[in-house]
């Protein structure tokens, strides 16, 4: 089977694969901004005038900006593994496609379960149903990668 | 046809589908496209509560949660009742509101509200994901002559009847998983229904749309089974389901009569599986088994009969 034609499936992984990883990209970028924003916020103390934002920085100096950097490195990491693990599918490759693919898979539910745990509401955080949104795409590529296209991912 | 067989090709054709990426794609979309319409739905009450908790401290949250959804059931009470008015001139007459209003009561008071909006916009939504995931049914391998290779093994009926078997569990399958996942989101996070309420609800709520796919379905199966190519039964199959209720609507504008289109699909009575009437329930189901046993016969005569 590896060593024979790719199965649409596969390929329609790798396409979702960039398309979300991408969105990743943005993403970063995004919390990137928001962490400069955060910054002004917080020099300018309670005269910043915006409330929304103050009322996200002061949530977040209570959880710990710590937090903050280790989601942003996450959320690249995982954009990388997207990417990266959507190339592996392309060439069906063991280790490029199904372990990063599986890798990927864990590291978003844990990213998924520290978003819902660890962070407030205000900050973005906290359990909804766009948690389990978020973690249909991970729980599909493990259960995927594992089993249905696991004799594909072998070269 | 051989029953063992179209059994068993079922079991492989949901599995292979996943494997040709029709079937990924519409597990992706339907779990993402079900589960967004609660999140939609649910937010605004989530949010609300929180808003009002803030100003109002002293106040338990399941209190204030409780009134946010009064208010909001009380302010989706007309529209929803318009929604499912019964009206085929402009103006509805007295009796017509009436009915609607007792309609809109039924499923905003007697039932939860939440999950009766969720089912409603599910049901509008819904052929329409579903057509994703069953246009490619035997349109792909008729225009890629793969078939032959399987009618040395199967008889047609067998792997007509195989392959809708197959598809119309995973339809069951994703519908039973989205109803589960919101009736436990619910029980753990809104608990202002019993939760006997929000199951019993879900229970009925998932066999309503089920019934209400199999049409789809086998409209689906029948298109899919009359062109070659996956791309034009997609086309066909997107024009028809989506195309049915706006042809309704439209002619609607010029004749009356028009809207009697919505019928040719489930469109045109759908909403009333979800109605206070056993009676027009019971019709509403006997028009889908009608229509599914229609279009089955429609693509079946259409697979036995053409050049694989």
């Amino acid at each position: 089977m590896s060593e024979g034609k790719r199965p649409g499936g596969l390929t329609a992984l790798a396409v979702i694969n960039f398309v979300f990883g991408g969105f990743n990209v943005l993403g970063v970028l995004g919390m990137a901004a928001v962490l400069a924003l955060l910054n002004v916020a917080a020099d300018a103390g309670s005269n910043s005038g915006d409330e929304g934002m103050q009322k996200v920085a002061d949530a977040w100096r209570e959880i710990g900006i710590g937090l903050f950097y280790l989601l942003l490195a996450l959320s690249a990491i995982n954009a990388f593994l997207l990417i990266a693990s959507g190339v592996g599918y392309l060439k069906q490759k063991r280790v490029l496609g199904r372990g990063l693919g599986s890798v990927y898979g864990l590291l978003a539910i844990v990213t998924a379960v520290v978003m819902a745990l660890m962070v407030k509401e205000e900050a973005g955080g906290g359990f909804s149903i766009g948690t389990i949104i978020g973690l249909i795409y991970p729980v599909l590529t493990l259960i995927l990668v594992n089993t249905t296209f696991k004799e594909d991912l072998a070269r | 046809m051989d029953t063992k067989k179209a059994l068993l090709i079922a079991r492989y054709g949901a599995r292979y589908s996943v494997r040709g990426g029709v079937g990924l794609v519409f597990l992706l979309l339907s779990l993402t496209f079900g589960l967004m319409v609660a999140h939609l739905t649910l937010q605004p009450v989530e949010l609300l509560s929180k808003q009002v908790q803030e100003r109002m401290q002293d106040e338990p949250p399941e209190k204030v949660t409780e009134r946010v959804l009064e208010r909001l059931t009380d302010e989706a009470r007309r529209p929803v009742a318009w929604l499912l008015s019964e009206r085929t001139a402009a103006e509805a007459t007295p009796e017509q509101d009436r009915r609607a209003n007792a309609w809109a009561e039924y499923l905003l008071k007697d039932r939860p509200a939440m999950l009766s909006a969720i089912f409603l916009i599910l049901l509008f939504g819904w052929p329409l994901v579903g057509a994703f995931g069953a246009f490619d049914l035997y349109a792909g391998d008729i225009s890629s002559r793969q078939l032959r290779y399987q009618l040395l093994r199967a008889d047609r009926a067998s792997i007509y009847f195989g392959r809708l078997i197959g598809t119309t569990v995973t339809f069951v399958l994703v519908l039973t998983l989205l109803g589960a996942t919101v009736a436990v989101y619910m029980a753990a996070k809104l608990p202002l229904y019993a939760l006997t309420d929000v199951l019993a609800w879900t229970v009925y709520g998932v066999l309503a749309l089920t019934v209400v796919t199999l049409p789809y379905l086998a409209l689906c199966a029948w298109i899919s089974a009359s062109v070659s190519g996956a791309f034009t039964s997609l086309t066909v199959v997107s024009l028809v389901v989506g195309g049915v209720p706006l042809v309704a609507m439209f002619g609607r504008m010029s004749h009356e009569a028009a809207g009697y289109v919505n019928f040719l699909l489930p469109w045109g009575f759908q909403t009333r599986l979800f109605h206070y009437e056993p009676t027009q329930v019971a019709l509403a189901g006997a028009g889908c088994a009608l229509q599914t046993v229609l279009y089955t016969w429609l693509g079946y005569r259409k697979f036995t009969r053409r050049d694989l």
